[in-house]
């Protein structure tokens, strides 16, 4: 009687899924009431009366002997009855029931949380004629066991996590699922991060504001922390999450970042520290002076210097720790502050003169190798000292790109976002310039396209290239970031 | 003298390995380092006597494009600004190597900055 009226509180609830899913425990345990009486004791069980098996002589024989049966713990009797039984899938199966994780789930079916079983095999109870649901093609043979269709004991699909891939998918989930900005995958060891689990932080809306008085849009500031991971490259897929705002990428071993990073325009805060970056794209310095980016953490890196210029050396930022120190960093930036009236704007310091590049990607005879092609060991580069940039070697400064770039940027557009695109060098003869030129474009694949820094023209194999140093760090106390700079064509120099 | 003066043509054919024949400007061709060689009237390759090329390892479909690509170079030589010429995607490979293959004898050639094509 007493359950009517809980019954009226919760409409929704169809009464019928979870009497069926009960009415399969009931019986299961009713096949072994003779030695394994622990099923659970909810009347709810054997109130239905829509069964077979529901009869008033089931019904009153079971209870009877559960009732007296079943009144101590059941981990007391575990010992007993498990042995004369000899099936321990049974008694897992029966905690489940007990813990009453299923009960009221509706849509679950009876047989699906045995699969869940550790051993993979489950040992059915129930009779056969009332146990002759098929779930997902399998069946019960003669012994109640589940059987695939092959006549095999069904063993149920286990996915072997794999570390910290899997781990960092679950924290990406359970973010996507909560509506939570803050994606936290710090201290996983990745090596890569693939798209597939970058991809749902795309679809992730933030939660409604509750009470919804007033609209608010539920498009997120992500807020992405990667620090503490082994990532050698920016993963290409981030590229794609323009919703990001915060991105934190400390500790790594990144080696160089993309151009495209510009492509994040809704960056706010940006902390590169403690990589291997000898500089900074270009596109960093685009999110400074026509982004939104406000906070810019790029040291400590092995940042290539300017040659005979006293810079801030990386002994020197460890050395600044003390008291004394602070406070002179403090005043430093204060009057540094103080003294620049309008909107702070990044500003170019110095550079090294460009290098002029062949189509094949050789450094012209009369021009220095280009940056990206020094070994790690150089650290200091001299600086040009004439106001104007050297002019490009005679040859082709006009005209348009030729066939071969061409090429490359339509083969990049069409089939970049292919799967099968990083296996079309090895399709070209080894060796070859069009295979090295071919490899160029798969990488200027995986940074996210390229952008030449000049005209903002698409290109895929560099004709100019030079490193800048900017002071574009906000309250970096105008120092200098060594930037790098590609062209498209060799009248693309500034 | 005169033999000479008279096969330095305005015009030059380019003949794919599957026989399409293209008559194209021999300036424009000459943007092409192989070709500017083959069809140097001061050598005595038989293409400059001829004004003929065989390319065996084009067919006409590249060619074709290429031969606009020759016009299109043509066309936008001295500006500053060009824009970039579409192609269709399947041709690319292709026409790498075509390009490669172009300009494959100037790479001996002391002139490397002229690499253009």
């Amino acid at each position: 009687m007493s359950t009517e009226p809980a019954e009226l509180t919760l409409p929704p609830l169809p009464p019928r899924t979870p009497s069926s899913t009960f009415i399969r425990h009931k019986k299961r345990s009713y096949k072994h009431t003779t030695s394994s009486p622990c099923t659970s004791s909810d009347p709810a069980l054997f109130s239905s009366d829509d069964h077979l098996f529901s009869g008033a002589e089931n019904y009153t024989g079971e209870s009877r002997r559960k009732k007296r049966v079943f009144l101590g713990a059941w981990w007391d009797r575990s010992g007993g009855s498990g042995g004369e039984r000899g099936i321990r899938g049974k008694r897992k199966l029966r905690r489940v029931v007990d813990s009453g994780v299923w009960m009221g789930s509706e849509g679950t079916e009876g047989g699906e949380d045995e699969d869940e079983d550790e051993e993979g095999v489950v040992v059915d109870g129930g009779e056969k004629d009332g146990r002759n649901d098929i779930v997902g093609g399998r069946n019960t043979n003669d012994e109640g066991v589940l059987v695939d269709s092959t006549g095999k004991p069904w063993v149920a699909p286990v996915e072997i996590p794999d570390g910290p891939l899997a781990e960092a998918e679950k924290i990406v989930q359970r973010c996507v699922e909560e509506g939570n900005e803050h994606v936290n995958l710090s201290d996983l060891l990745l090596p890569h991060l693939p798209a597939t689990i970058l991809h749902p932080l795309a679809l992730l809306t933030k939660n409604p504001p509750t009470p919804p008085t007033t609209y608010h849009p539920l498009t997120p500031n992500l807020h992405l922390f990667l620090s503490h991971n082994a990532l050698r490259v920016l993963p290409p897929p981030l590229l794609t999450l323009t919703n990001l705002s915060v991105l934190s990428l400390r500790n790594n071993k990144l080696t160089t970042l993309p151009d495209a990073i510009s492509r994040l325009q809704n960056l706010v805060e940006l902390n590169v520290a403690g990589n291997r970056l000898r500089w900074l794209p270009w596109g960093v310095v685009r999110l400074v002076r026509e982004g939104k980016l406000e906070v810019l953490r790029v040291w400590p890196n092995p940042f290539l210097e300017r040659a005979g210029h006293v810079g801030f050396s990386r002994r020197g930022v460890a050395r600044e720790g003390g008291g004394a120190d602070d406070e002179g960093v403090s005043r430093r930036l204060h009057d540094y502050r103080a003294s620049s009236r309008r909107p702070w704007q990044p500003t170019p310091l110095a550079s090294t003169p460009p290098s002029y590049l062949l189509p094949t990607l050789t450094p012209h005879a009369s021009s220095p190798p280009p940056p990206s092609l020094t070994p790690p060991t150089v650290t200091h580069l001299s600086t040009r000292t004439a106001p104007n940039q050297p002019p490009p070697p005679p040859g082709v400064t006009t005209g348009p790109p030729p066939l071969m770039s061409l090429a490359l940027l339509t083969l990049l557009r069409a089939y970049g976002a292919d799967p099968s695109f990083p296996t079309l060098p090895s399709l070209l003869p080894s060796d070859s310039i069009p295979q090295r030129l071919m490899r160029e474009t798969v990488k200027a694949g995986d940074e996210g396209g390229r952008q030449c820094t000049v005209c903002r023209r698409e290109y895929v194999i560099p004709r100019t290239e030079w490193i800048e140093w900017w002071n574009c760090v906000p309250d970096g106390l105008g120092m200098g970031v060594p930037v790098l700079r590609r062209g498209c064509r060799w009248s693309c120099v500034v | 003298m005169a033999d000479e003066a008279q096969n330095v043509s305005e015009y030059v054919t380019l003949i794919s390995n599957d026989g399409y024949k293209f008559v194209v400007k021999r300036s424009a061709a000459c943007v092409s380092g192989a070709l500017r060689r083959m069809l140097d009237p001061k050598s005595n390759f038989s293409e400059a006597i001829e004004n003929k090329a065989t390319l065996e390892n084009l067919n006409g479909v590249v060619l074709e494009k290429v031969c606009e690509y020759f016009y299109f170079h043509e066309k936008h030589k001295d500006s500053k600004d060009a824009p970039d010429m579409d192609f269709p995607p399947e041709l690319c490979l292709e026409l790498l190597m075509a390009a490669d293959y172009l300009n494959s004898k100037l790479l001996q050639a002391p002139f490397k900055s002229m690499y253009s094509i």
